[in-house]
């Protein structure tokens, strides 16, 4: 021991308080860089042989909590997910108008059947058939408006999910690149704090988009993956995502896993084999902005979509499509209807209500008209069936006898299907075996011209018309077709008031193309008013309005508050959803910073620490100096 | 969208940061409910109460429906019931001219009475054309058509083929005064019998024959019903002075008339129709009754009969419609035809009544009205109704006849005339007017307690709705002030402390 050792300490002490100063700096100056983690300058004591050493700096250390960071990913990948899809929601919100609005669709709706009593109780003037055309035009306008404001979010998820790949994969780029540094400067040994920061910031930036778990490989390298399993990034290769967006988005267009049949964008991670895996089939992204804008534009938006739809297709056929109810028929001890199916267009229904007798249950069958085998799969894959009402296509091309086959495969045992003569259907129960009792078997032919020929007294007059059309389609019927595409799917886009009867508002009364209706006859407003408030009809279960496995049975008018209903629940429970995240980001983003975020007044009094320290070392240094002065005075 | 990059070092400003932004917004929000006076700006934001929202608004917007329509079909109901009771009460004071015993000759053959008729016709005409809002109120589903056609068309047709219902009365008087206004009999006398007789062919004209009777043995009186029917008087012996015979007579119309001639002494005199005198021989006083049974034949045609022709004809007349062309009498040679009336050919007569006249649908269904869920009242009204017929029918005849002073009948064709009036105007076995009135009115009671009924609900929920979506002015204040101050104490409290870092004491 001598004061050449005293020195060398000294000097030492001076070294780590200059160190411990520059990571003091380091902290303050970088206080509000993104994704910086407060770093601590460790000492420890180098010894020399078994004596005390001197002080060394050992490295400089980020108090990072991993814990902590992972939950940090996790929360920001959940709030990435919420807050997309309350953004998005939010604009939808607007769509539907606040609820004192003359133009919501509730007030729209509102309008529509009230001009339609008011007519009724004077159908001769001109003034309430005007109002009744006008509310009628604006009713289809403010579907077309709504789909058209539906659409156009589903477009912009599309282009968001467009920007958020190519975010991702510059990310990942990046990330590769940081690695490659990480890998250089240390080789993996001990890495650089900037570079493992600007890591961690890339990952966080990641996390938003999707939800992300990494592991590490110990050499410096590490992997990330999709929670799910996806490789995002291995060893040092990042997977690149494609991404192919549709230009434009409609309502017929939508995902599938078949390239050449998907409307919209798939997207691939490409595994770097010239193969590529679709992340969305498998349901690869679970959260962040990119779940949400998949799922907005794929689900949510898409259930909206199909609301406006069956709304649309409902109002379209609740006017246009006849009600010919079957005559009832004994056979032995089976008791049914026979109904003539003549007249059906592609599309329309025969229904059959029965109660299962071993349960009490009631339900439906509703066979729908098909020209063509692709029809059938049409309707097969259209999700209209539900548990209590089996949406079946049924081949008529081929003929009554094959329609027969094919009805009764669809009915199976418990009921006696047959053709008596000529286009009749007749659907018997199985009578004394009573498990199934029918109940009524209508067919629902569309009426396609707005007057026509009369049957003769006392049967009933035909006073539906098609004041609704779809101008998609040549003749602008709507049946509900399923040739070729689904005829519902988009029609509230497409929905008008028939030309006709805009230009010849006598169409509103007059019904008969054989006889002149006296222009205060009520017969056909009294039609409508009653088709749109009092019928009821059954609504798919795929407009999430009712149950999942129970479709919703109402009124058109109560359908149309329950659908608004149903949205604005919809985008509520977003928007409180996404209130909690962003509670549960801010708390998991405390803790974070807590441990590791510069706290200015911890720095200052690290500071004054160093000063003090630096000073006692100089003052050491000092006295040594003096020592040996006085020494070689002597 | 992507989302603000976190800095670790600003955690606590950040979280600072997104406090004052809340509150920001929740002060926004405070003020717009101010504003608007709304809790919510969409129905996302109503939260579970939406479903109260939707449902009150539609159930308030089919309530207004409802009243609207009441307040509309009151209007129109309202017209009718004046109309009808402008209609009922003209009746009842045509009826009143009508009394009998009240004939005064006057120099044009009109009397008093029946110039009020015509004009009590025309009014009728105008008020059944009753139009409100441009909608004919008694043209059944007809609105747009104007139901009555003119007076004039009405009464004298239109001059080129279409006859109006004097041309009716005037065919119908012929056919049944028939040949030499004996109204279809014949009368001869052979020996001391007189033979009265329906004519050969029986036409459905004219009087129909219902017995004789004689209150001598000197005359023998028989009755063969026929058909054609046939009545003899046979003198066996000259009657005493006072002696009668009669004849019984159904007229077309359904009334009954009686000639009763009085046997006169040789040295007395009167009128033919009355009376006949005493011959010397049973074959010569024969010859007196023929002559007088004639006499008393044509005073009754040109009387009742004719009043009773003009009745059937103009029931006929307002019977008519678009789709039921009324009953003519085939001719010309009115008088002697024989077939039956049949309904005219199209455009061979006035047809008075244009508007809606299906059969299948009552007056009152064509027009209903919903006025409830459940609950349709039927207002409509058309001018063919029995009752406007009859009111027209009553009208008309008393309107075409003539009373010319020249004419020793006049007298009593005025007493047959008002007659028929009366028993028309009456509306004994007929629909009245008041009728109509009544189902109307009662239509009108249901529509304002319905109405009655809609204000009530409509007020109870407009207050549940404004319940939900309406903000409560106090209540925001109140909110909006104790936000206020804890934004300012957050404000201040977040300078102080701002201030207060290690940075600001060292030196």
């Amino acid at each position: 021991m001598g004061l050449g050792s005293v020195m060398t300490n000294a000097l030492s002490g001076l070294r780590v308080t200059q160190s411990g100063l520059d990571v003091v700096s380091q902290n303050i100056s970088n206080a509000d860089s993104a994704g910086y983690i407060r770093r601590r300058s460790n000492v420890s004591e180098q010894p020399i042989g078994d004596q005390a050493g001197f002080a060394r700096v050992a490295g400089v250390q980020r108090m990072l909590d991993k814990v902590v960071q992972k939950q940090l990913w996790n929360e920001t990948s959940g709030s990435g997910y919420t807050a997309t899809k309350a953004n998005m929601l939010g604009a939808l919100d607007q769509v539907y108008g606040p609820p004192d609005s003359s133009s919501s669709l509730g007030s729209v709706m509102s309008k529509f059947t009230n001009a339609i009593q008011q007519m009724k109780s004077d159908p001769a003037n001109y003034t309430l058939r005007t109002g009744v055309v006008a509310a009628g035009q604006e009713m289809a306008g403010r579907l077309r408006s709504l789909s058209g404001g539906i659409q156009d979010l589903r477009g912009q998820a599309e282009e968001a999910i467009s920007a958020a790949v190519n975010d991702v994969n510059r990310i990942l780029t990046q990330i590769q690149a940081n690695d490659g540094k990480i890998l250089d400067a240390n080789g993996g040994q001990s890495s650089s704090p900037a570079l493992l920061d600007e890591r961690d910031k890339l990952l966080t930036e990641l996390a938003s988009y999707m939800d992300i778990r990494t592991s590490d490989n110990g050499n410096g390298s590490f992997n990330i993956f999709t929670t799910s399993g996806v490789t995002l990034f291995a060893g040092s290769n990042a997977t690149k995502l494609s991404f192919d967006p549709a230009a434009s988005v409609g309502a017929d267009q939508l995902y599938n896993p078949d390239p050449a049949l998907s409307g919209v964008g798939i997207l691939r991670a490409e595994t770097g084999f010239g193969g590529s895996v679709d992340l969305l089939a498998n349901n690869s992204i679970r959260s962040g902005e990119l779940a949400a804008l998949v799922e907005l534009r794929d689900k949510t938006l898409v259930t909206a979509q199909n609301q406006l739809d069956e709304l649309a297709a409902n109002m379209a056929s609740a006017l246009s499509d006849r009600e010919v109810n079957g005559a009832a028929v004994v056979a032995g001890a089976a008791t049914g209807f026979d109904v003539d199916t003549v007249g059906l267009l592609a599309g329309n229904q025969i229904t059959l209500d029965y109660t299962d007798s071993t349960t009490g249950q009631a339900a439906r069958f509703t066979f729908v008209k098909a020209d063509s085998a692709g029809a059938v799969t049409g309707i097969a894959t259209s999700g209209l069936s539900s548990g209590d009402n089996r949406v079946i296509g049924i081949n008529f091309s081929l003929g009554m006898a094959s329609v027969i086959t094919q009805i009764q495969a669809a009915v199976g045992a418990g009921f006696t299907v047959s053709n008596p003569a000529g286009t009749t259907l007749r659907i018997v129960d199985d009578g004394a075996g009573n498990t199934r009792d029918v109940n009524a078997l209508v067919a629902r032919p569309t009426v396609t011209t707005t007057t026509g020929p009369q049957p003769a007294p006392p049967a009933a007059p035909i006073t539906e018309f098609p004041f609704f059309i779809d101008t998609g389609v040549s003749g602008g019927i709507y049946a509900g077709s399923f040739e070729g595409k689904m005829q519902m799917r988009g029609l509230s886009a497409r929905i008008d008031v028939n030309k006709d009867v805009v230009s010849n508002r006598a169409l509103l009364v007059q019904y008969s193309s054989t006889s002149t209706i006296p222009q205060g006859d009520q017969t056909r407003p009294v039609m409508m008013y009653q088709r749109l408030t009092g019928q009821v009809r059954v609504f798919s279960t795929q407009t999430g309005v009712g149950g999942t496995s129970t479709s919703y049975r109402a009124s058109i008018q109560d359908f149309g508050k329950r659908l608004i209903e149903t949205q604005g629940s919809t985008i509520q429970s977003a928007a409180s959803l996404n209130e909690g995240q962003q509670i549960a980001l801010k708390a998991v983003e405390a803790r974070f910073t807590e441990k590791s975020g510069v706290n200015i007044d911890q720095e200052m009094s690290s500071l004054v620490e160093l000063q003090n320290a630096y000073s006692a070392n100089a003052r050491v240094i000092s006295a040594v100096r003096e020592m040996m002065d006085l020494l070689l005075r002597l | 969208m992507a989302m603000d990059p976190f800095v670790p070092g600003y955690g606590a400003a950040r979280r600072t940061g997104a406090t004052f932004l809340q509150m920001r917004a929740q002060l926004d929000d405070l003020q717009r409910q101010l504003a608007t006076g709304k809790k919510a700006s969409s129905f996302a934001d109503l939260g579970v109460e939406r479903r109260i929202s939707l449902d009150t608004r539609s159930k308030l917007g089919t309530l207004d429906g409802w009243t609207k329509a009441i307040d509309q079909g009151d209007m129109r109901v309202r017209f009718m019931n004046q109309t009808i009771e402008n209609l009922a009460r003209s009746t009842a004071d045509a009826k009143g001219d009508a009394r009998p015993g009240a004939y005064v000759q006057s120099a044009n053959g009109e009397v008093a009475g029946q110039i009020l008729a015509r004009d009590r016709l025309s009014a009728a005409i105008d008020r059944l054309n009753v139009e409100v809002g441009g909608r004919y109120l008694f043209s059944g589903r007809s609105h747009d058509v104007k139901p009555v056609e003119t007076f004039d068309l009405i009464m004298n047709g239109d001059g080129a083929g279409r006859a109006g219902v004097k041309q009716l009365i005037s065919e119908r008087q012929q056919a049944d005064a028939g040949v030499g206004d004996l109204g279809r009999l014949t009368n001869t006398v052979a020996g001391a019998s007189v033979n009265i007789a329906r004519e050969v062919a029986d036409p459905p004209y004219g009087y129909t024959l219902r017995g004789v009777t004689s209150s001598t043995t000197n005359i023998g009186a028989s009755f063969a019903a026929g058909p054609p029917a046939s009545a003899s008087f046979t003198v066996t012996a000259n009657p005493n002075a006072g002696d009668k015979i009669t004849l019984a007579l159904n007229l077309p119309d359904g009334t009954v008339e009686t000639i009763e001639l009085e046997a006169r002494a040789t040295s007395s005199t009167g009128p033919a129709e009355t009376g006949f005198t005493i011959g010397a021989t049973p074959a010569a006083t024969a010859a007196n009754i023929g002559a007088s049974v004639t006499a008393a034949l044509q005073k009754e045609t040109r009387t009742s009969l004719g009043a009773a022709s003009a009745a059937i004809a103009a029931r006929d007349f307002f019977n008519g419609s678009t789709t039921n062309q009324p009953l003519r009498v085939p001719g010309p040679g009115f008088t002697t035809t024989t077939a039956p009336p049949a309904a005219g050919l199209p455009g061979a007569t006035v047809i008075w009544y244009k508007g809606d006249d299906n059969a299948a649908i009552s007056a009152r269904n064509t027009s209903t009205l919903q006025v409830d869920d459940a609950q349709v009242v039927a207002t409509g009204a058309r001018a063919n109704e029995q009752a406007f017929r009859e009111s027209l029918v009553g009208f008309a005849v008393f309107a075409t006849a003539s009373f010319t002073s020249a004419d020793p009948n006049s007298r009593d064709r005025y007493e047959a005339v008002t007659d028929r009036v009366r028993t028309t105007l009456s509306f004994s076995t007929t629909q009245k007017p008041q009728d109509i009135a009544i189902e109307i009115s009662t239509a009108q009671v249901a529509m304002a307690s319905a109405k009655e009924r809609h204000k009530i609900t409509g007020n109870f929920l407009e207050t549940a709705r404004a319940g939900v979506e309406d903000a409560n002015q106090e209540e925001v204040i109140v909110s909006l002030q104790a936000l206020q101050t804890r934004l300012q104490a957050s404000y201040q409290t977040t300078a102080i402390l701002s201030r207060l870092t290690l940075t600001s004491y060292l030196s």
